[in-house]
């Protein structure tokens, strides 16, 4: 079953939306007012997420390509536990966190787009194929045991996209250069509808 | 006994100091390691450490300066002791704390810039392109070498009219292109029916005979680096699959690689320098800011500690000059203040011992004058006395006719002189006796009006001034003992007025150190005191009037004493006489 995205506020998690507001304060990324093409699967221990990052969000990497630098892209995800009662005072509880980082830049020697991440590294001629990869996260699997049947689950996701990957000791500019970096805005994928539905 | 510094509120504070010293440096760390790493990835935790590093714990250490400072002002405003030495070495220690991290950070600053500028110098950049340039044209050279070889008539007619041993081929096919590693042959069916050169370039797998002719892609190992090149022969064993392998040398790939990520720095670096270090500075005071706020803190609890033994012996001190000798300093600390405060309790003890030998001396030469003086006053009646006594003897034994009107007089003469006995010993029995004071809450004004409305009458022909008296002023006195003093001073005031003249009253507050106290002057317009009984004015039995018993004042400055005020006064011969009163207004303000 697909479930997409319903809101882009989320209702909840008081806590991410004080921290994400302070930490853009001090430091600012120019938001794309643009939704995220996200696409989830619940499984019976896992859920499966997608991520794409719509052409129409995309910034120019290319002069950066040409320059002789590299991109970074970053895919946000975290799975939170809706606070009841009491604990509700401190935020939702963050069950999981994942960071999936990818880089890309033309290679000089294979002359091709060249994305690399943990594993591995994949070559492209083309850049629309370069692109269709780079700006796509594709079934990223999070481990999901639910531990109570009336719990309430949701995810957050964002892309981070650096142009210009700012290499050490130069990414101390990262906060100062706000065009650089963009982030689209958390986007809140409730779980509690889906679970319902895979069990009616 | 004084504490001058609480053991347990040193270790206390030091703790607190040391702990969070240790918090800020473990937040810093963790916070220079995410700009390190890369300050935009941060996780929720991170994010929640760099949130906490960079307000929380600024805003921590600003409230605290703060309320310190609110103390201070506090401490300033109530004249508390040493407050002006504790706000300069305050600004001593913050002071100083800001010089040293000033220089620290411009040498910082200019020591990466420097550093930096010589690790991007042009001639770097220069060689790292070149480097990159030749890497380049090395493995182009391999590429092209490939891919004429392998399309090349010699290779096809090699292959067609091989014959002989395997080792001969490849010797040949080495002699025509030294530098092909490797050649595998595979027959129509894809089966290998030879493999030549080095073993490590072995394609273990069959390349479908659908694939173009051409490059493969580059093939990376652990230790080399595999060009492959595919091309097709048709010979009459039929149409054969030509596999030609060049090998790059297993550090080619990571040197590459290496060299690629330098002259990407090397352009950031080129692109973005001017910026990269206006980011250091803020970077560097981001992070000295909380230890300069600490430092700051540091300043007040160091003021705190260094000032609470002087404070102690201030107000030992106070308490020393206000006549309390057994005051003592207890201190546990060690060093030049430890060696002060034992000079001070030694000296307090020694100022102890003598004030007691003074008291016992003074005790017992006041007893001395104090008979001398009531010999001397009893003396003056029994003369009369024993004159009238001898005058009725004589006169009765002379059988005189006027023995009655001498008897008369005699017996007058004698009972004047044992009346006046009588008065002598009761003022020395009041003066000898005077009881504790109990004071209750009065309005000084109201009773210097009342004690001076009971001698003008007497006087009409002195003027009265009490425009001076303020208003409110109330003091816990014991009414009788302060009517007495009044009544003396101001009839004495009275006395002095034998020509007419002016008495002023004046009443008003006077601060001296902590203390407030109420001050009464009497001041009349006499013809004052002569300069030679300036020191014999408080002295028992001293009198310059025929009816006086010399105890008036010495008694008024007993009360006085005793309610811990102060009197004195200030004459001028022709002109006239003011008596002042200190006494103290209670609390502190």
């Amino acid at each position: 079953m697909m479930v997409h995205p319903l809101t882009r506020t989320p209702r909840r998690a008081g806590g991410v939306l004080l921290f994400s507001w302070i930490f853009f304060f001090f430091f600012p990324a120019f938001h794309y007012a643009s939704e995220l093409n996200i696409q989830l699967e619940t499984e019976k221990d896992h859920i499966r997420v997608s991520i794409l990052l719509p052409p129409e969000s995309r910034p120019d990497i290319l002069t950066s390509f040409n320059n002789g630098l590299r991109s970074g892209i970053r895919f946000e995800i975290r799975l939170y536990r809706v606070a009841t009662g009491f604990r509700s005072f401190f935020g939702d509880q963050l069950l999981r966190e994942e960071h999936i980082v990818k880089e890309g830049h033309v290679d000089s020697f294979s002359r091709a787009y060249r994305i690399t991440t943990d594993s591995k590294i994949q070559d492209y001629h083309n850049f629309r194929q370069f692109q269709e990869v780079f700006y796509h996260l594709a079934d990223l699997s999070i481990p999901f045991i639910p531990s109570s049947a009336d719990g309430a689950y949701y995810i957050l996701c964002r892309v981070v996209v650096e142009k210009m990957k700012l290499v050490p000791p130069l990414n101390l500019l990262s906060p100062f250069m706000k065009t650089n970096r963009i982030a689209t805005p958390w986007v809140r994928l409730d779980l509690s509808e889906e679970r319902a539905g895979k069990e009616g | 006994m004084i504490r001058s510094t609480s053991a347990r509120t040193s270790k206390t504070t030091l703790y607190s100091i040391a702990v969070l010293y240790l918090v800020i440096i473990v937040l810093i760390f963790i916070f220079a390691r995410q700009f390190l790493s890369d300050v935009s990835s941060g996780s929720s935790f991170s994010n929640i450490m760099i949130i906490f590093s960079a307000v929380v714990l600024p805003a921590f250490l600003i409230g605290s300066i703060i309320l310190n400072f609110l103390r201070l002002r506090r401490e300033k405003r109530s004249g508390s002791p040493g407050v002006f030495f504790k706000t300069k070495l305050v600004l001593f220690f913050s002071f100083i704390a800001m010089i040293s991290a000033v220089p620290q950070g411009i040498l910082s600053v200019s020591f990466l810039r420097t550093a930096m500028e010589s690790w991007f110098s042009s001639s770097m950049g220069v060689a790292l392109h070149g480097g990159l340039d030749i890497a380049l044209e090395y493995y182009n050279e391999k590429l092209k070498n490939l891919e004429e070889f392998g399309e090349s008539r010699v290779l096809k007619n090699l292959i067609s009219t091989r014959s002989g041993s395997s080792g001969l081929f490849w010797d040949t096919i080495q002699e025509v292109n030294p530098l092909i590693d490797s050649l595998q042959l595979y027959d129509s069916s894809g089966r290998e029916i030879a493999f030549l050169g080095e073993p490590r370039a072995r394609l273990e797998t069959t390349p479908s005979f659908e694939t173009r002719p051409g490059m493969l892609p580059k093939q990376d190992y652990r230790d080399m680096s595999l060009l492959r090149y595919l091309s097709y022969v048709d010979t009459d064993e039929g149409r054969l699959a030509v596999l030609i392998g060049s090998i790059l040398p297993g550090n080619f790939e990571a040197q590459a690689r290496g060299l690629t990520e330098s002259i990407e720095l090397f352009t950031q670096y080129q692109e973005l320098q001017n910026r990269f270090y206006i980011a250091l500075i803020i970077v560097f005071a981001f992070f000295s800011v909380p230890l300069l706020l600490l430092a700051i803190i540091v300043s007040f609890m160091l003021s705190d500690e260094v000032i609470k033994p002087i404070v102690s012996l201030e107000e030992a001190t106070r308490k020393v000059a206000e006549g309390d000798f057994t005051i003592r300093i207890f201190s546990r600390r060690r060093g030049e203040l430890s060696v002060l405060i034992d000079s001070f309790n030694t000296m307090v003890s020694e100022l102890e011992r003598s004030r007691f030998k003074i008291m016992q001396t003074e005790k017992v030469t006041a007893w001395q004058e104090i008979a001398q003086q009531m010999a001397h006053e009893i003396k003056n009646p029994l003369t009369p006395i024993k004159l009238s006594a001898q005058r009725i003897i004589k006169k009765y034994q002379s059988g005189s006719e006027d023995f009655e009107r001498i008897l008369t007089q005699a017996v007058e003469s004698i009972i004047r002189e044992v009346d006046n006995l009588d008065q002598l010993l009761k003022e020395f029995r009041d003066f000898s006796r005077q009881p504790t004071p109990m004071p209750e809450k009065i309005d000084i004004n109201s009773l210097l009006v009342e004690v001076l409305a009971t001698y003008a009458t007497t006087a009409p022909f002195v003027q009265v001034d009490t425009s001076g008296l303020q208003d409110d002023l109330i003091l816990d006195v014991d009414k009788k003992q302060m009517t007495r003093v009044f009544s003396n001073l101001i009839k004495n005031a009275f006395e002095a007025q034998e020509n007419g003249g002016t008495i002023s009253l004046r009443t008003n507050l006077v601060r001296k150190g902590n203390n407030r106290y109420c001050r009464i002057q009497i001041q009349d317009t006499g013809k004052g005191i002569v300069k030679e009984n300036h020191d014999k004015v408080f002295n028992p039995y001293f009198t310059t009037k025929m009816t006086g018993t010399g105890l008036g004042l010495p008694i008024v400055e007993r009360i006085i004493f005793d309610h811990q005020g102060e009197i004195w006064f200030e004459t001028e011969e022709g002109v006239g006489t003011t008596f002042f009163i200190d006494l103290p207004m209670g609390n502190p303000a």
